[in-house]
C-alpha cells in the first residue's frame, strides 16, 4: 500500500514549505525512521523521517514550494505502481511535528490554492506573475486585479533600476525574512514610540552578576537578558502587548514567550525564551547563550523558534540609538534596543554622567492605542532603572 | 432653463394621450380605465381614469369606443386585446396587478407570444399589444414575464422614462409587458412636452463610477442611486445602470461596465430564485468572468410570500442600506 509523503505542518502559521533536499534517490529503499527529505520554511530547516519503509518515488523536485498537506512523494511496496493522483489516499502525516499534536493537514489542494479573483488571474497570466508572491487586499485576503498591477509596477520599477552592479537573488532565509517583513507592514497598523532609559544601575547590577556567575555558572549575563526579563515582567502586567489578532478578535495569550532576534548569515532568526516570566535571570541568561550559539550554527530546533509572543531586537551594538523595528507576525509588538552610551544628564538636580539607552517599541495600533503601549514601555523603563525590582519579584 | 416637471402618473397620461392622438388604432382597455365614464345615457362624461389616474381624461377626448372598461375577467379582456392586436389595432390593455397573471397566462404565453410562430410568417402577423401592469410588494413577478420568449418587458424608473418607454412600447410591433411600479406614482421629474421614444432593449448608465456596478430596474434604480450616495461617503465610487428593458436584455452595457469596475451588485425587488438579478449574474459570470474581482452579489426580496403586516412589508424589499452593505461586502 502506497504511503503518501506530504508537506508537514511545522507551526501555527506555516502555509507552505520548500523541499530543499532529498536524502534518498529515486527508487531507493527507505527504512522506517530514516530522514527522507528536508523542508525549509521561513523559520527553520527540518528533516522529515519516514514513518514506514518503502521504495521512494519523488514527486516534487528540489527547490519547489509545496503547500502544507501537498504531495511530495510516495513510499511504495516493492513492484507497486505509482498511484494515480486522484485515487491517492488522504496524505498520511509523515512528519512527527515535535511541538504540538499533529493538526489534520489540509488534505485538498484546493484549500492551498491562492485566493485570487478571476480578474487577478487573467492579469497574472498577462503579466506572467506568480500569484503566490502577491499579497491580496480584497475581502478574505483575495488577490484583486489591482494587487497584481501594483505588484507588476513595483517589480517593474525594481527591474528598471540602472543595469550594472551586482544582482543578489533573494533566496532561502533572506527571502523568508523579506516576505515576512513586507507582509507585516502590509497587514498591520504599525507605529513606533521611544523612551530613554537610565541604565546606570542596570550596568552595575550586570557587573555584579557577571562577577557572581561567570565562573560559577559559566555564563555572562547580557543586557538582552536583563531586558528580556524586564519585558516578561511588564508583559504580565500589560497583557494587551502579549496578544495576537485573529480576524475580528484579539486573543490575550496565556504564555509569555519572548523571542530575541539574532543576526545570522544572510538573515535574521528569532529563537524564543519560553515562559520567560516564570524563569529567573540566571536561567534566562543560560538559555539565551545556548539559543544564540544554536542560531549561529544552524542547530535551532522547531521548538526553539516557535510560539513567540513578543520579540526583542537589538541594534545598539551597531551604534543605533532609535529605530522602528517591524512587528514579527502574529505578534502585536516588538521592542528595539538602542545603544548604551554614557551621557551628561540632569540627575538629582546635577549634571551627571549616566549610562543612557533608548528603547523603541513598535506595536500594532489595531490591537491597542498609544497610551497602553506607553504604559508598558514605561514599566520596562522603570524595571531597568530600578533593577532590584527584578529580584523583588523573583520567585526563587 | 430647467424643463417642465411632471409626476410619474401625469407623464404616463400624457404619453397615452399623445399616442392616441397620433394613431387612431391605439385603444385602451381594462378594469376601470374609464371608471364608468362614457355612459352618456347616465350623464357620466369623465371620471377618475383607473385606480391610479393614469387614464384620466382619455375618454372625454377619445370616446368610449377607444377607451373601454372591461368586465372583471382578465382571461376575457386580455384575450380580446390580443385578438384586436392581431386584427390591426394597437391595444394598451391594463392587467391591473401583476399577480393577476394567473388567470391570463394562457393569453400571454400561448397566444400573444406565439402568434407569429403558430400562424406563420406568410401572414405577416403582428401583435402590437402592450399589457400594462402595476407592480407592488404583493407580486413583482418580472421573472415570469421575462422568462417567456416572444414578450418584451420594460420597466421605467422615472417620469421621463415612463413617457419615452410607453411611446416606444405602443409603437413596437411585438407584445410588450409594461411594468409600472406603484412606488413611483408620485415621483416628480423633468418631462419634455413633445413625444419622444426610449429604445427598448437599451439600458441607461444613470451615474458613472469606477469601483462597482449597481444594476437596478424600475424603482430599484432609485434605490441604487441612494445606495451609491451612501457608498460615496465611504469613498466608494459606484456606477448605476438603469436596466429599463428586462427583455431583451442589454448585455453589452452591463458587461462593459463590469469590465471596468470588476464588481457587480444587481438589485431586483422580485423573489430571488430564477430572478432577473440571478439571470444577469449568470450572464456576467459567463461573459465577464475574467474581469471579476469579487463574487457577484444580488439583492432581492426574500424568497418568501410577501408579509401582510405593514412593518414587515416595509422590511421586505431591497433598500439602500441592504444594497450598500452588499457592495461593501465585496469591496471590503
Amino acid at each position: 500500500m502506497a504511503v503518501s509523503l506530504v508537506m508537514p505542518m511545522l507551526g501555527d502559521v506555516m502555509e507552505k514549505g520548500t523541499v530543499s533536499r532529498w536524502f534518498k534517490t529515486e527508487g531507493e529503499w527507505v527504512e522506517k525512521g530514516t530522514p527522507i527529505f528536508e523542508v525549509t520554511t521561513d523559520k527553520i530547516t527540518y528533516e522529515v523521517e519516514a514513518v514506514d519503509a518503502g521504495v521512494l518515488k519523488q514527486v516534487t523536485p528540489v527547490g519547489q514550494v509545496v503547500p502544507v498537506g501537498g504531495l511530495v512523494g510516495y513510499l511504495l511496496a516493492k513492484g507497486e505502481p505509482v498511484p494515480a493522483v486522484s485515487t491517492a489516499e488522504a496524505p498520511a502525516a509523515v512528519a512527527k511535528a515535535p511541538l504540538k499534536e499533529p493538526e489534520p493537514a489540509p488534505a485538498h489542494a484546493v484549500e492551498a490554492r491562492v485566493k485570487a479573483s478571476p480578474a487577478a488571474r487573467r492579469a497574472a497570466v498577462e503579466h506572467k506573475v506568480d500569484l503566490s508572491q502577491v499579497v491580496g487586499t480584497g475581502p478574505e485576503g483575495r488577490i484583486t486585479e489591482d494587487d497584481v498591477i501594483k505588484f507588476v509596477e513595483a517589480s517593474g520599477k525594481a527591474k528598471a533600476a540602472p543595469p550594472g552592479g551586482k544582482t543578489i537573488a533573494l533566496t532561502g532565509i533572506r527571502k523568508a525574512v523579506a516576505e515576512r517583513m513586507w507582509q507585516s507592514l502590509h497587514t498591520m497598523a504599525q507605529l513606533t514610540i521611544a523612551m530613554e532609559v537610565d541604565m546606570t544601575d542596570a550596568v552595575k547590577l550586570r557587573e555584579r552578576l557577571i562577577s557572581l556567575w561567570e565562573k560559577a555558572e559559566n555564563v555572562r549575563v547580557t543586557y538582552t537578558d536583563l531586558i528580556i526579563k524586564a519585558v516578561a515582567m511588564a508583559l504580565k502586567e500589560h497583557p494587551l502587548l502579549n496578544s495576537t489578532i485573529a480576524g475580528d478578535e484579539l486573543h490575550l495569550l496565556e504564555d509569555i514567550n519572548v523571542g530575541m532576534a539574532v543576526a545570522i548569515e544572510g538573515g535574521l532568526i528569532v529563537p524564543v525564551v519560553h515562559h520567560a516570566d516564570k524563569k529567573g535571570l540566571l536561567d534566562i541568561a543560560k538559555e539565551t547563550k545556548v539559543l544564540a550559539e544554536k542560531a549561529r550554527s544552524g542547530d535551532l530546533s522547531l521548538n526553539d523558534v516557535s510560539r513567540g509572543t513578543f520579540t526583542v531586537t537589538t541594534l545598539g551594538v551597531h551604534d543605533v540609538e532609535i529605530f522602528t523595528p517591524i512587528v514579527n507576525p502574529p505578534e502585536v509588538a516588538v521592542l528595539g534596543v538602542g545603544r548604551l552610551v554614557e551621557k551628561p544628564v540632569v540627575y538629582k538636580g546635577e549634571i551627571a554622567r549616566r549610562m543612557m539607552m533608548y528603547l523603541s517599541l513598535s506595536f500594532d495600533h489595531r490591537a491597542m492605542d498609544g497610551v497602553p503601549a506607553a504604559a508598558f514601555l514605561r514599566r520596562v523603563k522603570e524595571i531597568l532603572e530600578r533593577p532590584e525590582l527584578i529580584y523583588l519579584f523573583e520567585k526563587r | 432653463m430647467p424643463g417642465r416637471e411632471l409626476a410619474y402618473w401625469q407623464a404616463h397620461v400624457e404619453a397615452l394621450h399623445q399616442e392616441m392622438q397620433r394613431d387612431p388604432t391605439v385603444i385602451v382597455m381594462g378594469e376601470d380605465v374609464a371608471g364608468g365614464a362614457g355612459r352618456t345615457d347616465k350623464g357620466i362624461i369623465d371620471a377618475w381614469g383607473g385606480p391610479f389616474g393614469t387614464t384620466r381624461g382619455l375618454i372625454k377626448e377619445f370616446g368610449a369606443d377607444r377607451v373601454r372598461d372591461t368586465p372583471i375577467s382578465e382571461t376575457a379582456f386580455i384575450g380580446a386585446a390580443v385578438g384586436a392586436a392581431m386584427a390591426g389595432y394597437r391595444p394598451w390593455v391594463e392587467l391591473m396587478y401583476a399577480h393577476f397573471i394567473g388567470v391570463c397566462l394562457d393569453q400571454l404565453l400561448n397566444n400573444a407570444a406565439r402568434a407569429h410562430r403558430i400562424l406563420g410568417s406568410e401572414h405577416k402577423v403582428k401583435v402590437p399589444i402592450v399589457v400594462k401592469t402595476w407592480l407592488h410588494v404583493e407580486g413583482i413577478l418580472y421573472a415570469i414575464f421575462t422568462h417567456i420568449p416572444g414578450l418584451k418587458v420594460v420597466a421605467p424608473s422615472s417620469p421621463y422614462t415612463v413617457k419615452g418607454l410607453l411611446i416606444s412600447s405602443i409603437r413596437d410591433d411585438n407584445p410588450v409587458i409594461f411594468c409600472d411600479n406603484l412606488a413611483l406614482l408620485r415621483m416628480k421629474g423633468e418631462v419634455p412636452e413633445e413625444p419622444y421614444t426610449i429604445p427598448i432593449g437599451k439600458a441607461d448608465v444613470k451615474k458613472e463610477g469606477k469601483d462597482i456596478t449597481l444594476v437596478g430596474m424600475s424603482n430599484m434604480t432609485n434605490v441604487c442611486m441612494q445606495a451609491a450616495e451612501k457608498l460615496e461617503k465611504d469613498g466608494i465610487n459606484a456606477e448605476v445602470i438603469d436596466l429599463l428593458s428586462l427583455s431583451p436584455l442589454d448585455e453589452d452595457t452591463i458587461l462593459a461596465s463590469v469590465r471596468r469596475t470588476k464588481h457587480l451588485v444587481v438589485v431586483d425587488e422580485d423573489y430571488p430564485r430564477c430572478s432577473v438579478a440571478k439571470d444577469i449574474a449568470a450572464v456576467v459570470a459567463d461573459k465577464a468572468f475574467d474581469y471579476l474581482d469579487a463574487p457577484i452579489k444580488t439583492v432581492n426580496s426574500p424568497h418568501a410570500v410577501p408579509p401582510y403586516n405593514r412593518f414587515l412589508e416595509h422590511l421586505y424589499p431591497p433598500n439602500p442600506e441592504k444594497v450598500a452593505e452588499a457592495a461593501r461586502s465585496i469591496l471590503r
